[in-house]
């Protein structure tokens, strides 16, 4: 009763903690977002064999971030970090024009699991700043969300190493994370 | 909170239904297991929880029916949910409703709750392959103990369902097992997010990821040929068993022996298909395909045989012979069954009789070196560094010889008996032939020789004496006139033919074979190293004849080879009643330490006629 009592408190005091699971294929862009959102720096990384989680606090709000590899074969792990994940950001590579069928494919498999039937789902259509990125809009069209119904769903066009988009991903989150009306 | 707004999972209903019951519903506790073992993630945790909290219930009948269906999961669903009852807040949760002090009498559910944590205890946290996982139960025994709460006695069936079984399971099935204890112990420490549990994560996602090297597969193949061991001996005795059945009158069978060979009978069975199985995933591999072949071959005869005898048709039975030895890679040199003279003639032996696949370095039948334990005819364990103890180790042998009627020779890979006329000549003075002899004959060695057993091992090869102590009997110039000696060597006139009875990357066996006379053949047996930089030491051989023959063997000269030194030691054993025109055949096993590791050979010879 304890724990529930502290809760309570915390809430009301807008202090939550909330668990966001951040997928995606290889290089599109995972751990630039996290260490940005972390450090508020452009790091350079490599390839993530295996996962990091950090805690980045906004508006009073803790988010823990596991951000787990995105390489093919570490694909079949990612299920063992959906119990408990109330939002789901999915990260695409926006000018990897040739990967956007396979980013969806592994996105549904994703949202389509019943423990991830209660998380929102956050897309990043990261690397804006490219050339040939396509726009928010054709994600949406090529990732078919506006047929989605049982996921409540946004786009957010960002840019890791500028760290545009970032926030507004992250309060739309907040926004829409089913205690904030509590 | 929202734990109890939520809406109760699929899982969480089945549970309890499963408990409200009138009395444990076993269909549906084994549904339920079977429900978790099908979804893995988080459904273990998710039932162990659940069930603690009936387990806890107020009324009895939820308590123990709850109790019913934990023993159900606890054997059915394996690591994942071991992994969840030994987690901490589920022990605690577990004897919740145990009083600080033992009571004067245990309820039903406190009873059957200390004999899980007992039964647990006695085999998860003893046997299961991931015991370093499971500490917190052996935590929790510890814990009631001290304060005094009386653990009963657990039944033997259910340790057998507990501990990890012995059946035969091919490779891809204990990688699958192996994934899925994997993916639970991941999900778990993902779950428990301490910093240590996320670095062994991290570490667990490498290995599972193909990042890391795993020896998993490695060890694998090594279960497997473990458990194929294991079933050969089996088939082995159950063979000896069904032999000695026929023997004995029909009278004469006790209930236990029938039970043991149904037993080994029904093991063998249920290994059959997974045989199959491995015969599939190893189809690449030539050499196992053919092994796995014969073993299946011998365990079809055995069926066969088994079976009729089952029916009392004896006759019939007696006709299926069974070489398991053959099959084996293992020499039982014991038991040397007088059945191999007569399966050449047997249609029924469906096994291929070929001596050539067995690899000695492969065989791991310790049978004989168990029988003999008592004799401490090998202590290869120890490499001889210093003089003194090589002599203790002779003094051994030769205060042994004689009464050990065992002894041995590697075998040749082929049947090839390649004859070759003995080249020695060597100028022996006169005594140092004694000093050979003496050790021939048996007798327990007296100082002399212990000196010049001294020098041999300082000199070089190229010493005289050594080369004399390598070739004790083989020169047809020297005539062994010593009358310790008399019949054995005074016949040197006598034909003989040399054959190279095995090599080995170290070790070359020549045999130089004697007929004394129509019934007896003296045999001396000549080792060599065939290492360049190496000496072989705390060189044991043991040799078997049928059992129709008697075998003397003499001690070995010596027990250690310097590096390529030809001929190092010898050994003499002579077999009598032997047939004139009959092949002899000898089984033989030979123990040596070389590079610090220890070595075992053996094989099966047939002596050349002479």
């Amino acid at each position: 009763m304890g724990s529930s009592f502290s809760k309570l408190f915390s809430k009301l005091f807008g202090n939550r903690e909330m668990r966001i699971l951040m997928l995606g294929l290889d290089s599109a862009g995972k751990t630039t977002i996290l260490y940005k959102l972390k450090l508020n720096k452009g790091i350079t990384t490599v390839p993530t064999v295996g996962f990091n989680v950090e805690t980045v606090t906004y508006k009073n709000i803790k988010f823990n971030v596991w951000d787990v590899g995105g390489q093919d074969r570490i694909r079949p792990l990612w299920r063992h970090y959906f119990s408990g994940t109330n939002a789901l950001i999915f990260v695409i590579d926006s000018a990897d024009i040739d990967r956007i069928e396979e980013a969806k494919s592994e996105m549904y498999k994703i949202i389509n699991d019943k423990e991830m039937k209660d998380a929102l789902l956050l897309v990043f259509a990261n690397k804006k700043d490219l050339p040939n990125a396509l726009k928010p809009q054709e994600i949406t069209r090529r990732l078919e969300l506006e047929n989605l119904k049982d996921h409540i769903w946004c786009v957010v066009a960002s840019n890791a190493l500028s760290g545009q988009g970032l926030i507004e991903g992250l309060s739309w989150i907040s926004n829409n994370s089913k205690d904030s009306g509590n | 909170m929202a734990e109890i707004l939520r809406t109760p999972s699929k899982l969480e209903r089945k549970i309890h239904r499963a408990c409200r019951a009138n009395e444990p519903d076993l269909a549906l506790n084994f549904e339920i297991a079977d429900l978790v073992n099908e979804k893995q993630g988080s459904y273990p945790r998710e039932a162990s929880i659940t069930v603690v909290k009936l387990i806890n219930s107020k009324d009895p009948f939820v308590a123990v029916n709850a109790l019913s269906l934990l023993d159900v999961l606890v054997k059915n669903c394996g690591y994942p949910f071991h992994l969840q009852i030994s987690r901490k807040e589920f022990l605690n949760a577990l004897v919740k409703r145990f009083p600080e002090r033992p009571p004067s009498r245990y309820s039903k559910p406190q009873r059957v709750i200390l004999s899980y944590i007992e039964e647990w205890t006695q085999t998860l946290c003893k046997n299961s392959k991931y015991k370093d996982d499971l500490g917190f139960i052996r935590d929790m025994h510890r814990l009631l103990a001290y304060k005094g709460y009386i653990f009963p006695e657990i039944k033997d069936q259910d340790f057998a369902v507990l501990n990890p079984s012995d059946n035969l399971k091919s490779i891809a099935e204990i990688q699958k097992e192996e994934r899925i204890a994997m993916s639970a112990k991941l999900q778990e420490l993902i779950r428990r997010g301490k910093p240590s549990d996320l670095k062994e994560a991290n570490k667990l996602m490498k290995i599972m990821s193909g990042f890391q090297d795993d020896d998993s597969l490695v060890s694998s193949k090594q279960k497997v040929a473990e458990d194929l061991q294991k079933l050969k001996t089996k088939a082995e005795i159950l063979n000896d068993m069904l032999t000695n059945f026929q023997s004995t009158s029909n009278n004469d069978h006790s209930n236990s022996s029938l039970e043991t060979m149904n037993e080994l009978f029904n093991s063998l069975k249920v290994a059959q298909p997974k045989i199959t199985k491995l015969i599939e995933e190893e189809s690449s591999d030539e050499e196992a395909v053919s092994r796995l072949i014969q073993l299946n071959d011998t365990f079809n005869s055995l069926t066969t045989k088994f079976e009729l005898i089952m029916k009392n048709d004896f006759e019939s039975a007696s006709k299926i012979n069974i070489n398991t030895s053959n099959n084996n890679n293992v020499q039982n040199l014991i038991d040397f069954g007088d059945d191999d003279d007569n399966k050449d003639n047997n249609n029924t032996n469906t096994n291929t009789n070929t001596n050539t696949n067995i690899n000695p370095q492969q065989s791991q039948n310790n049978d004989l070196l168990d029988l003999l334990g008592d004799l401490n005819l090998n202590d290869n364990n120890q490499p001889s560094t210093s003089i003194s103890n090589t002599q203790n180790s002779l003094n051994d042998l030769f205060n042994q010889s004689g009464s050990v009627h065992l002894s041995m020779t590697p075998q040749t890979t082929s049947n090839n008996q390649f004859q070759q006329q003995q080249p020695r000549t060597s100028a022996f003075d006169s005594l140092k032939q004694l000093q050979t002899l003496d050790i021939l004959s048996q007798k327990p060695l007296n100082q002399g020789n212990q000196l010049s057993f001294q020098l041999q091992k300082q000199q070089t090869a190229q010493n005289n004496l050594f080369d004399l102590l390598s070739t004790p009997s083989t020169t047809t110039q020297t005539s062994y006139s010593n009358s310790n000696s008399d019949s054995i060597i005074s016949q040197e006139i006598n034909p003989s033919v040399k054959i190279t009875a095995h090599k080995s990357e170290n070790l070359k066996i020549d045999y130089e074979v004697f007929r004394q006379n129509d019934n007896l053949i003296k045999v001396n047996v000549l080792f060599s190293n065939l290492s360049l930089f190496s000496q072989i030491n705390n060189l044991t051989n043991l040799i078997a004849v049928p059992k129709s023959l008697k075998l003397d063997l003499n001690p070995q000269s010596n027990n250690f080879m310097k590096p390529s030194q030809d001929n190092g030691i010898t050994q003499i054993f002579t077999v009598t009643n032997v047939k004139p025109n009959s092949p002899v055949k000898i089984k033989w096993k030979c123990n040596y330490i070389i590079n610090g590791q220890s070595i075992e050979e053996s094989g099966v010879n047939t002596l050349p006629l002479i």
